[in-house]
C-alpha cells in the first residue's frame, strides 16, 4: 500500500473517529490532521509502520484525549473572560437539532471505556482484533465493551435498539 | 448476542460522516506538510545565514579605524626639519642660507681611480 492510498483510506475514518471523540467537527479535524501528519512523517522517514491503522489511531486517541481535556479546561476560562457569551456559533446553529447533534450528545454520555471501544469499531472502522490491540485488552473484553456501548447508545437515542 | 448490529453501526457512521470537501482538505493539508527533519534543516540553514549576515554587519560597523595613510617621521636637526615618509621620500625644510659656503672650508672627496 502506498502512502497516498493509505491517507485516502484513513482520512474519512479518522475524521469520523476524531469528531465523535472530541464532540466538535473543527476540533476533530485538527486532531485528524495531526494524526495524519504523524503517520506521513513516520512513513517518509522510516517507511510504513507494521500496522498503519494501529499506529494512526493510537496517535489519534492520545491527541483527541488531550484536545478534549484542553477544551474542557478552556471553556470555563473563556466563559469567565467573556469570550463565550453563551450564544451558539454558526456551526452549532447549522447542526442544531439534527441527528448528528443528538448523536454527539448521546456518544458523549457513554462511559469513556465503552465509548472508546465503540468508536474504534464504528467510526474508525477497525476490526475487533486491531481495536482490542489498540486498547490493550483481550478481544472478548473488547466485545463486551462494544456490546454494552451499543445498548446504552441505543437507549440514549431512544430507538428501542436492544443491542442484539 | 455480542455480534455487531450493522444497521445501527451504519446509522452512527452516517451521522459522523464528514463531507467530501472536508476529507479532501484535510488530506491535502496533511500531505503538503513538510517533514519535520526538512523543517529543522531549513531553520538551521536560515539561522546560519542570518548569523553570518549579523556577524558581517557587526564587523563592518565596528571595524578598526583605517590605517592606510602614510606615516611620516619628523626630526629637527638644528634649524633643519627632516621629514621622511615610509616610502623613502625625504623633505628637508630649513632657512635659506642665501650665501655660498665660505671658500677654503669645503672638502673635495674623490673616489675612483687614483691615477
Amino acid at each position: 500500500m502506498d502512502l497516498d492510498r493509505a491517507v485516502s483510506d484513513l482520512t474519512p475514518r479518522l475524521l469520523r473517529y476524531c469528531t465523535a471523540r472530541t464532540g466538535s467537527p473543527s476540533l476533530g479535524e485538527d486532531v485528524a490532521h495531526d494524526a495524519l501528519v504523524a503517520l506521513i512523517q513516520r512513513w517518509r522517514s522510516y517507511g510504513p509502520p507494521d500496522s498503519v491503522e494501529a499506529f494512526v489511531f493510537a496517535i489519534a486517541r492520545r491527541r483527541a484525549t488531550r484536545a478534549a481535556l484542553r477544551q474542557r479546561l478552556l471553556v470555563p476560562i473563556e466563559n469567565l473572560i467573556g469570550r463565550r457569551d453563551g450564544r451558539r456559533g454558526p456551526e452549532d446553529l447549522t447542526i442544531d437539532k439534527s441527528e448528528r447533534d443528538r448523536a454527539f450528545t448521546a456518544i458523549a454520555l457513554l462511559p469513556p471505556r465503552d465509548r472508546e471501544a465503540l468508536l474504534l469499531v464504528v467510526a474508525a472502522g477497525l476490526d475487533t482484533a486491531a481495536a482490542a490491540t489498540c486498547l490493550g485488552i483481550s478481544q472478548s473484553a473488547f466485545k463486551v465493551r462494544t456490546f454494552r456501548a451499543r445498548r446504552r447508545l441505543a437507549a440514549l437515542l431512544g430507538n428501542g435498539h436492544a443491542g442484539t | 448476542m455480542l455480534e455487531p448490529d450493522d444497521d445501527f453501526d451504519r446509522r452512527i457512521r452516517d451521522w459522523l460522516q464528514p463531507d467530501q470537501q472536508t476529507v479532501e482538505r484535510v488530506k491535502a493539508r496533511a500531505l503538503s506538510t513538510q517533514p519535520r527533519r526538512q523543517r529543522i534543516e531549513r531553520i538551521l540553514a536560515l539561522s546560519a545565514v542570518a548569523g553570518l549576515l549579523v556577524a558581517l554587519a557587526g564587523m563592518w560597523f565596528w571595524r578598526p579605524a583605517s590605517t592606510d595613510f602614510d606615516v611620516f617621521t619628523a626630526t629637527f636637526n638644528g634649524d633643519v626639519l627632516v621629514i621622511r615618509a615610509t616610502d623613502g621620500t625625504t623633505w628637508i625644510l630649513g632657512p635659506e642660507s642665501g650665501n655660498q659656503p665660505p671658500a677654503g672650508t669645503g672638502q673635495v672627496v674623490y673616489q675612483g681611480d687614483q691615477r
